[in-house]
C-alpha cells in the first residue's frame, strides 16, 4: 500500500491476536473508511458496502492468526473484501439476494455523488464497459495506488498478469475515451 | 532506448513500480517530444482514473464509518470465542518436504508410496472394522511383519486425560513414537493415543482414530502423522481422512492452502489440494480468501484459488455409481453411523450399474470394496434375474469376484462354479485357485470332471481338516506343487 504501515498498527494486530477485543476496534477504526471506499466503489450501493465491509472486519478477525506478514493486514484486508464482492455478486447473478439491479448495472449506475465532468463521465463509462477482469484490476489498482504487488495478491493473480491486464486495459481506455469523445462531438 | 520500448514500459514508470529502466525512460522522454506527450497524456488518465476509483472516499460520513464499527463490534460479541483463533477445531498440515528427511529412517516397508490406491485402504479398513465387529478369523491374527517392536499398551494412568483419542480401528497394531523417545512401540487396537506422538503406518496398516467429541480420522497405509498438542497435528507424508463433527470445523491445511469445513465430511490433503466429501448435508467451505457451499453427497477438490472441480451423485439419486458415494460407503461401513442395510442396498446398485454406461467406474469402485463386494457380487449372479444379466456383466462381476473374495466366501465361490458360462466359471475358479492356494488336479483336468464337484470335494476335505481356517503359504506352495 502506498501509505506505511504504522508499528503500532503491528503491535494493534499483535495484542489482538492475544485476545484484546479493543485493539481490533483500533484496527477497524483505522481501516474501516479505507475498506467501505474501496468496497463502495465496487458495488455502488451504500448498504450492501457496509454489509459488506462489516463482513470484512469480522472474517478478517476470525482468520487473525492465519495473517503471516503483519506490515500486510491492509493488503489482505482488502484481499477479503474483494471475495466478498465477488461471492456477493456470484450469490446475485444466482439471484440470492433482494437487490434487484444486477451487479454489472450497479457498477454502470453513476452515484448521486457523480460528477457531471463529461470527460470523468466518459472515462467512467468506458471502464464499466472493460471486461471484468480488466475493470477488477483498474479499480484495485487506483484503489490508493497499491503496488503491483499488493493487487496481485489481493485478485490472487501473479504480478506479471496485473501488468498485462493494467496495460491492455489502459489501451482500451485511450480508444475507447476517444470513441467517446467523437460520439460527443 | 527507441519510441517502442518506451511506450511499451512506460505505465510502469507512470505507476512508479520498481523497474530498471526507469532512468533510460526519463532519458528518451527529455529527447522525444511524441513519447514525452504520450507519457502526459498517459499521466493525466492515472490521475483520472485515481479520482474516478476513490471518488467516494472523500465521502464516507463519520457516523457512517461509526455504524460500522459498531456493527463489526456486534458482530463479534455474537462469535461464541473471543480469540481470533476463533472456530478452528484442529489443524492437518501436509508438509512433505519438511518430513521426508526425518521419515527416511523410519520407513520400514519397501511398498511404494506416491499414488494412492483407494481401493487398497477400502479393502483394509474393512477387514479392520470386520476384526473390530468380532468376526474372529484366526488367519487374520497380527502376523510378526514389519513390526517387529513390543507392544505398548497405554493404559490411561500413563496417558491421563491427554490422550489424543482411541485407537479404534487398525488391521495390526500401529507404530507409535511416544515425545522424546527414538524407540518406536506398538499399539492395538482399542488403546488410547497420547498427544504429542508420532504414529507410523506401514505398507499393510491402515487405521481409525476417533476422538472423544465424535471426530474420527483415518491414516493411509505409508503414512506418518505428528500430533503436536492439543487438537493440531500433522500429517508428514501419506493420506489421511478427516471426518468432522457437526458443530466444530475442519481446518486443513496443505503447503500453500488453508481451508476451514463446516460439517460431516471426509478430507483428503496432498500437495496444494484439499478434497473434501460431503455426505448427507451440505458443508461450508472456506480458504482465505474466498468460501463456497458443497452440496450433500458431493466431492470437490480445492486449491488456494478455491473450487477447482466438484462431482456430485445427482439429485435424482441415481448416480450412485462413482467415487464420491462409494466413499460414502466407506465412511458410513466404518463409523457405523447408517444401517448395513443401507449399505447393502448401495452394493446392489452397484453391481446393477455392470451393465450401464458406468459400468467401469462400478467395477473400479467394486474392486475398491474387496470382500464385501464380492458377497454382493456372487449374490448378484445367483439371483433370480440372473437370466436378465448380459453375458458381458456376468463376466465382469465374475471376474471381480475371483480378485476380491477372501476365503471365507470359498463355498460361495463354489456354487457358481456350474454356471452356464464357461468364461464365468472359469472366473471364478481362478478366485477359488488365488484364495485357497489350491490347483486343479492333472486328474481333475484329465477326466474333465465337472469343476464344481472337485472342488466340493476338496472343500469338503479341507474344511474338515482345518474349519474356516485357509491354508499357510507353504501348504499353498506345496498345493501348487501338487
Amino acid at each position: 500500500m502506498r501509505t506505511s504501515p504504522l508499528a503500532s498498527e503491528i503491535e494493534l494486530i499483535q495484542t489482538a491476536l492475544k485476545g484484546s477485543r479493543q485493539s481490533y476496534d483500533e484496527l477497524v477504526k483505522l481501516w474501516s473508511a479505507r475498506v467501505y471506499s474501496y468496497v463502495r466503489s465496487r458495488v455502488r450501493h451504500d448498504h450492501i458496502a457496509e454489509e459488506i465491509t462489516q463482513d470484512a472486519f469480522v472474517k478478517a478477525y476470525c482468520r487473525l492468526d492465519k495473517l503471516r506478514e503483519r506490515d500486510r493486514f491492509g493488503p489482505w484486508l482488502l484481499t477479503i473484501a474483494h471475495r466478498l464482492i465477488l461471492d456477493w455478486a456470484q450469490k446475485k447473478e444466482r439471484g440470492e439476494t433482494n437487490l434487484e439491479p444486477a451487479h454489472a448495472e450497479l457498477l454502470r449506475q453513476p452515484s448521486d455523488e457523480d460528477s457531471d465532468d463529461s470527460q470523468l463521465s466518459n472515462l467512467r463509462r468506458s471502464v464499466d464497459e472493460l471486461p471484468e477482469t480488466l475493470r477488477e484490476a483498474i479499480y484495485t489498482y487506483y484503489f490508493e495506488k497499491m503496488t503491483y504487488q499488493d493487487v496481485a495478491d489481493i485478485l490472487g493473480v501473479s504480478v506479471g498478469t496485473i501488468n498485462a491486464r493494467l496495460a491492455k486495459a489502459r489501451a482500451l481506455l485511450r480508444k475507447r475515451m476517444l470513441v467517446h469523445q467523437g460520439e460527443l462531438n | 532506448m527507441n519510441c517502442e520500448d518506451c511506450l511499451l514500459q512506460l505505465d510502469s514508470w507512470i505507476d512508479s513500480q520498481p523497474f530498471d529502466g526507469n532512468a533510460l525512460i526519463e532519458e528518451h522522454l527529455i529527447g522525444c517530444p511524441e513519447c514525452n506527450s504520450e507519457a502526459e497524456r498517459r499521466k493525466l488518465l492515472s490521475e483520472q482514473l485515481t479520482y474516478l476509483v476513490n471518488q467516494p472516499a472523500a465521502e464516507v460520513p463519520a457516523a457512517k464509518l461509526e455504524a460500522i464499527a459498531a456493527r463489526v463490534t456486534q458482530k463479534l460479541d455474537r462469535l461464541p470465542d473471543g480469540s481470533p483463533t476463533l472456530g478452528v477445531h484442529r489443524s492437518i498440515r501436509y508438509v512433505p518436504g519438511e518430513a521426508s528427511n526425518q521419515t527416511e529412517a523410519l520407513k520400514r516397508t519397501a511398498g511404494s508410496r506416491g499414488i494412492w490406491h483407494f481401493g487398497q485402504l477400502l479393502l483394509g479398513v474393512a477387514a479392520g472394522f470386520l476384526l473390530a465387529a468380532s468376526i474372529f478369523q484366526p488367519w487374520t491374527q497380527k502376523t510378526d511383519g514389519p513390526l517387529i517392536s513390543p507392544e505398548l499398551s497405554l493404559s490411561p494412568t500413563n496417558t491421563g486425560t491427554s490422550d489424543f483419542g482411541t485407537l479404534r480401528v487398525a488391521m495390526k497394531p500401529l507404530q507409535v513414537q511416544l515425545h522424546g523417545q527414538d524407540e518406536w512401540t506398538s499399539i492395538p487396537p482399542n488403546s488410547p493415543i497420547p498427544m504429542k506422538c508420532r504414529l507410523q503406518t506401514d505398507g499393510t496398516l491402515c487405521c481409525e482414530i476417533e476422538q472423544s467429541n465424535g471426530s474420527v480420522f483415518r491414516i493411509d497405509r505409508d503414512s506418518i502423522l505428528t500430533i503436536e498438542d492439543g487438537d493440531q497435528f500433522r500429517l508428514d507424508s501419506g493420506r489421511i481422512w478427516v471426518e468432522g463433527s457437526e458443530k466444530l470445523p475442519v481446518e486443513i491445511a496443505t503447503s500453500d492452502l488453508t481451508i476451514t469445513a463446516t460439517g460431516p465430511c471426509n478430507a483428503e490433503t496432498s500437495a496444494g489440494i484439499v478434497e473434501l466429501i460431503s455426505f448427507d448435508e451440505p458443508i461450508q467451505v472456506e480458504g482465505t480468501t474466498w468460501s463456497e457451499t458443497l452440496a450433500a453427497n458431493s466431492a470437490a477438490i480445492f486449491d488456494k484459488r478455491g473450487l477447482r472441480s466438484c462431482r456430485s451423485s445427482g439429485a435424482d439419486g441415481k448416480g450412485n455409481v462413482d467415487l464420491i458415494l462409494a466413499s460414502a460407503w466407506i465412511h458410513e461401513f466404518l463409523t457405523r453411523s447408517s444401517s448395513k442395510r443401507q449399505f447393502a442396498t448401495r452394493l446392489e446398485s452397484l453391481c446393477d450399474g455392470l451393465q450401464g454406461d458406468a459400468a467401469d467406474d462400478c467395477a473400479s469402485e467394486l474392486r475398491k470394496l474387496g470382500a464385501p463386494a464380492a458377497d454382493a457380487l456372487v449374490a448378484w449372479l445367483s439371483s433370480q434375474q440372473k437370466a436378465q444379466i448380459p453375458a458381458e456383466a456376468r463376466r465382469r462381476a465374475s471376474e471381480l469376484i475371483a480378485a476380491t473374495a477372501s476365503y471365507a466366501q470359498a463355498e460361495l465361490l463354489i456354487d457358481l462354479l456350474d454356471d452356464g458360462d464357461p468364461v464365468v466359471s472359469r472366473n471364478v475358479e481362478q478366485g477359488l485357485e488365488r484364495i485357497t492356494g489350491h490347483r486343479a488336479s492333472p486328474i481333475y483336468l484329465k477326466a474333465r470332471s465337472p469343476a464344481k464337484n472337485h472342488w466340493l470335494e476338496w472343500w469338503k476335505m479341507e474344511s474338515s481338516s482345518t474349519p474356516n481356517k485357509p491354508p499357510s503359504e507353504q501348504q499353498n506352495l506345496k498345493s501348487a506343487k501338487a
